[in-house]
């Protein structure tokens, strides 16, 4: 198809590793990246159940002493897209191509203003200074001439902002576009998410404290992470032979239109973005061989996932697997759907299905073809993957094989 | 007001057509800070959608400016919501948050988690201007924020005209908000000046790319947002001055004293957008307004 656009470059810094081999095989594994963290608050150190990076890789051409003073949301953004288009091969076509950059957002200021503030700045109460987006930051790092811009829909931006950058590559606005997320495990969204009610508080059991689809779940744990990808139309790629790892197939968004945080009890909307992802993509649902859930680890969110994929699936259901990485990566919030895509370009690269870890009873109001606690080898042509966020957003994406 | 420059002609590139919408309604909303207090007790009120009387009480300041100036556009030019549930709603906010962000820094190093009010992310993030519209109007086409700080204008314009192509919905509201010199917070985050908040409210339809305005329907043609894509020329990344949210809505209400009336911008990457608003008796009226959507094909489909 003519149209078609490639992802022919990734760049990510996750718990779980900082190439696509290694999240490959930890997720295939099972492996969990889950564990007690510490937030500090004011003189206390107090801790959580979380998935955190630990150390960010030094992008090549940049200079460690800089790159270590930089606030690690950035450090994220900069490895991640200086390696993606080092994996695409064209990190030394900059000068020469119009190169755009999407990244989806979420907090982007409040999470900037506490760092500013822990860095003992005051950024905040005094507008008139600098504010640098993530955005234009990278680009101004990697001296990108293209257009860029901020997406934002909570825990589904990273899937608005693959679709944006696809949208950038097909209208001929770009050469080449960089799309994905980063999220740091911030302390003030950890507290609202906390005071919601939505964390997990299994600090006895970290490991297993992330459980999506099973009865035994008490909330979601907060991961952190980045993952950028190069999308490029198939015919430059096919120009220059490059490697493709995936199409990007489809896409489809919806809105709940019913409550800020709480997700919808009508399935309706969330199939309606899975219905309009499959026909973007001109796949019928039993084409589907492996479904990413959105699902986080909290009741409410994951059985209105599953009522929303027995409608869209119908008898299919109970062929199709499922699974929940989130149960090992974390919840990475505005970056789920970027990390969760590179877990799909896993599954259709190893031809296996990731395991949503930790399902040991599985609610009975979840009843789906769950893939439970061990990958499992199947053929993996078509993934469809659901990202859902706060102000009713709901966004589903398709990735397809490439032969 | 900048105007439409003869070299424009120098713009596009054979291989990226302009990206154009027709603008059916605008309005615009602007409230000094000490005003918007009072306007959190009256969330929008449009018919086949229920709100809760608290639906604005931790909403941040660009949500409730935003809301107001859709509330314009629709009672100026009669739109009934429901008649656009399946349309989209991108919303481009500036430094959302900074108020509630500057009493929550003050109080979380004292209180810690138990400090920190569960409402910050729903409420202060990218998303939520366009998600609470989304929720005012009953709207279940797709909600997005994008931008969120310098040059937000751009970024919700091209994300606006992009979205036609995404989810092929028949409208998208564009919601372009900002503050026209930010709050500033003093310790414990209350605002020690008086700010305006700005809001424009754009109802966008698709737009033929790279038609010329006589190929537009009827009056409609008078009408348009387009985004000519720039020469990618790093030659030509200029210091161009920011455009604000204040000098479109002089645009709007050029057009409401029966003006017709342009802006126009230039972007830091070598793009350029153009507003035309024919005087406002020539937007679109409300029957012409497309009534089929495709979200709620997939919806009766679904269901």
């Amino acid at each position: 198809m003519d149209d078609a656009v490639w992802i022919t470059g990734i760049g990510m810094v996750t718990p779980l590793g900082n190439s696509l081999n290694n999240i490959a095989k930890n997720v295939l594994a099972g492996r969990s990246a889950t564990r007690q963290v510490f937030d500090r608050q004011g003189d206390n150190l107090v801790p959580f159940v979380g998935a955190e990076v630990d150390l960010v890789p030094v992008p090549t051409t940049v200079d460690p002493i800089s790159f270590a003073a930089l606030p690690k949301m950035q450090q994220m953004a900069l490895w991640s897209a200086a390696t993606a288009l080092d994996d695409a091969g064209m990190r030394q076509d900059v000068d020469q191509l119009r190169i755009g950059i999407v990244l989806g957002q979420g907090g982007e200021w409040y999470r900037q203003w506490l760092g500013d503030w822990q860095r003992h700045g005051d950024l905040i109460r005094h507008p008139e200074r600098k504010h640098e987006t993530l955005v234009t930051f990278v680009q101004s790092e990697l001296g990108l001439a293209g257009p860029s811009a901020s997406v934002g829909s909570a825990c589904a931006s990273a899937n608005f902002a693959l679709e944006l950058g696809r949208q950038w590559v097909r209208r001929g606005l770009v050469d080449i576009c960089l799309a994905g997320s980063s999220e740091i495990a911030c302390p003030i969204t950890r507290a609202n998410f906390h005071n919601l009610r939505a964390l997990s508080r299994n600090l006895a059991d970290p490991e297993h404290a992330s459980r999506p689809f099973d009865a035994e779940r008490d909330g979601f744990v907060m991961g952190e992470g980045a993952a950028i990808f190069v999308l490029e139309s198939a015919s430059s790629a096919r120009r220059r032979s490059a490697v493709c790892y995936a199409e990007v197939a489809g896409f489809g968004a919806s809105s709940d239109a019913a409550h800020m945080v709480i997700p919808s009890e009508n399935p309706v909307p969330a199939a309606a973005a899975m219905q309009a992802a499959l026909a973007s993509a001109r796949v019928e649902p039993h084409e589907i061989d492996y479904v990413n859930a959105h699902a986080t680890s909290t009741t409410v969110g994951d059985r209105a996932e599953a009522r929303a994929l027995r409608l869209v699936f119908g008898s299919d259901t109970t062929k199709i697997p499922v699974s929940s990485t989130k149960s090992m990566t974390g919840h990475l919030v505005s970056a789920a759907a970027a990390i969760e895509a590179v877990i799909c370009i896993a599954a259709l690269q190893r031809q296996a299905i990731p395991p949503t870890i930790n399902l040991d009873h599985p609610d009975p109001d979840c009843d789906l073809c769950h893939v439970r606690n061990q990958a499992i080898d199947a053929k993996v042509r078509v993934t469809l993957s659901n990202s859902f966020g706060f102000g009713g957003s709901n966004t589903s994406l398709v990735l397809k094989k490439v032969a | 007001m900048d105007g439409i420059d003869k070299d424009v002609a120098v713009f596009p590139t054979e291989s990226s057509p302009d990206l154009t919408a027709i603008v059916v309604a605008a309005a615009s909303a602007a409230y000094r800070l000490r005003e918007i207090a009072p306007l959190r007790k009256l969330p929008p009120a449009y018919p086949g959608v229920e709100l809760s009387g608290h639906f604005l009480k931790h909403a941040d300041e660009q949500t409730i400016v935003a809301l107001a100036a859709i509330q314009r556009a629709t009672q100026r030019y009669n739109i009934d919501p429901r008649n656009l549930a399946g349309w989209g709603i991108i919303a481009a906010p500036r430094y959302i948050g900074r108020l509630t962000g500057a009493n929550v820094l003050y109080k979380f190093p004292r209180g810690g988690t138990s400090a920190v009010a569960p409402h910050i992310v729903a409420q202060c993030s990218l998303h939520s201007v366009s998600g609470a519209a989304s929720i005012a109007l009953g709207m279940q086409g797709p909600n997005v924020g994008v931008g969120g700080g310098e040059w937000a204008i751009g970024d919700g314009v091209m994300a606006a005209l992009t979205l036609f192509e995404i989810v092929r919905v028949p409208g998208v509201w564009l919601l372009l908000t900002e503050f026209d010199c930010e709050p500033v917070p003093d310790e414990e985050g209350r605002p020690q000046n008086d700010p305006t908040c700005h809001a424009v409210a754009l109802a966008l339809m698709p737009g033929s790319a790279g038609a010329s305005p006589s190929q537009m329907p009827g009056e409609a043609a008078n009408s348009q947002l387009t985004l000519r894509p720039g020469s990618h020329s790093k030659s030509l990344r200029a210091n161009y001055p920011e455009p604000t949210v204040a000098e479109i809505a002089g645009c709007i209400d050029a057009a409401e004293r029966g003006l017709p009336a342009r802006w126009a911008c230039w972007l830091p990457w070598g793009g350029r957008i153009e507003m035309r608003l024919a005087a406002a008796e020539l937007l679109l009226p409300q029957e012409a307004l497309p009534q089929d959507v495709l979200p709620q094909d997939a919806l009766t489909r679904a269901a």
